[in-house]
């Protein structure tokens, strides 16, 4: 079981819609996959034509000290989501104090896992510090796109997640190549070797309800995804 | 992928796999000009023109540690 983390540099640059995306692919390509909701949104499942914010998860199980495994849904067999669960504010911050005080918590999870997948993919929070660093994965991506404040971000943040990945990029865009060059140049074992595109079929994918490789197959974004999932395989396989 | 022939053949031990897939190694492999220092003006010249088209990248290449190796090949051959 390979454990697989995807977190923004910031807000809104796609990581949902990615995990989702890559996770339909990572299936298609004949892998047990599940994925895992961090985020207190609690709003993966729509990529899956799952209901908006359903009040069962892991996070709400957790606090209420109920089994943490049985809310999973299956979307075809061997595609599953497990989603957060709803709670409060207050609630996901004391849950955030007990996963830092309980940092082998996921690790555990994931192990009693391991049989039952060949990937979990977690998507990760901003500022949860507990929520972030509590699943174990071996290869942990952060998320960005070709602009300046991503590249603001992105070297203070290099430190916690070694890789990253471009996400939206528009070849047509001057700034976009500039940013993409001086990152090929200065952060070359850093940059996950697969750029995935603009493409409004992952906007139209979201509002179908669909991860981008189901919604439109042939797509831009579905074939930048595949490469995506088949170099996770590769890098997978170098880290088991 | 299929090896073009060429004149002069390289034996895959002598270089690297980086300078295997270097043309510019290749060349100088070839030519016997091991001494050549060779800049990829092109790539170096888009850097900077990169700069230049946006102060905010400059100002932060500035701010950061270790300045950019321009050079195309950073490796050194010991």
């Amino acid at each position: 079981m390979i454990a697989m983390s995807l977190r923004g540099v910031r807000g809104g640059v796609g990581t949902s819609s990615i995990l989702a995306a890559v996770g339909h692919a990572l299936h298609e390509l004949g892998q047990k996959v599940l994925l895992v909701d961090m985020c207190p949104e609690n709003s993966l499942g729509l990529h899956f034509n799952m209901d908006l914010a359903p009040r069962e998860g892991w996070a709400r199980a957790t606090l209420d000290q109920q089994p943490w495994h049985e809310h999973a849904w299956s979307v075809e067999p061997g595609l599953c989501v497990l989603p957060y669960g709803q709670l409060q504010p207050d609630e996901f911050i004391r849950l955030d104090g007990l996963l830092l005080e309980q940092p082998q918590l996921w690790s555990q999870r994931q192990a009693a896992l391991a049989d039952a997948f060949d990937w979990i993919l977690f998507d990760l929070p901003q500022r949860l510090p507990g929520h972030m660093a509590n699943p174990q994965c071996s290869i942990s991506i952060m998320v960005l796109n070709a602009d300046a404040a991503c590249h603001v971000l992105l070297q203070p943040q290099l430190a916690q997640t070694p890789l990253f990945l471009v996400n939206r990029f528009d070849a047509a865009s001057q700034l976009q190549r500039d940013l993409l060059l001086i990152w090929q140049h200065r952060y070359t074992q850093s940059l996950v070797p697969v750029n995935l595109h603009a493409d409004e079929a992952m906007g139209e994918a979201l509002a179908r309800s669909e991860p981008a490789g189901r919604y439109a197959p042939t797509s831009l974004i579905a074939l930048d995804v595949i490469s995506l999932a088949s170099w996770c395989l590769l890098r997978g396989r170098r880290a088991e | 992928m299929a090896a073009l022939p060429t004149a002069v053949q390289i034996s895959a031990d002598v270089l690297s796999r980086k300078e295997r897939a270097d043309d510019i190694a290749r060349l100088k492999s070839m030519m016997e000009l091991h001494a050549l220092e060779y800049i990829d003006v092109s790539a170096h010249m888009e850097l900077l023109q990169a700069f230049e088209r946006w102060p905010l990248l400059a100002y932060l290449e500035a701010h950061h540690n270790t300045p950019l190796d321009l050079q195309k090949d950073a490796e050194q051959t010991p």
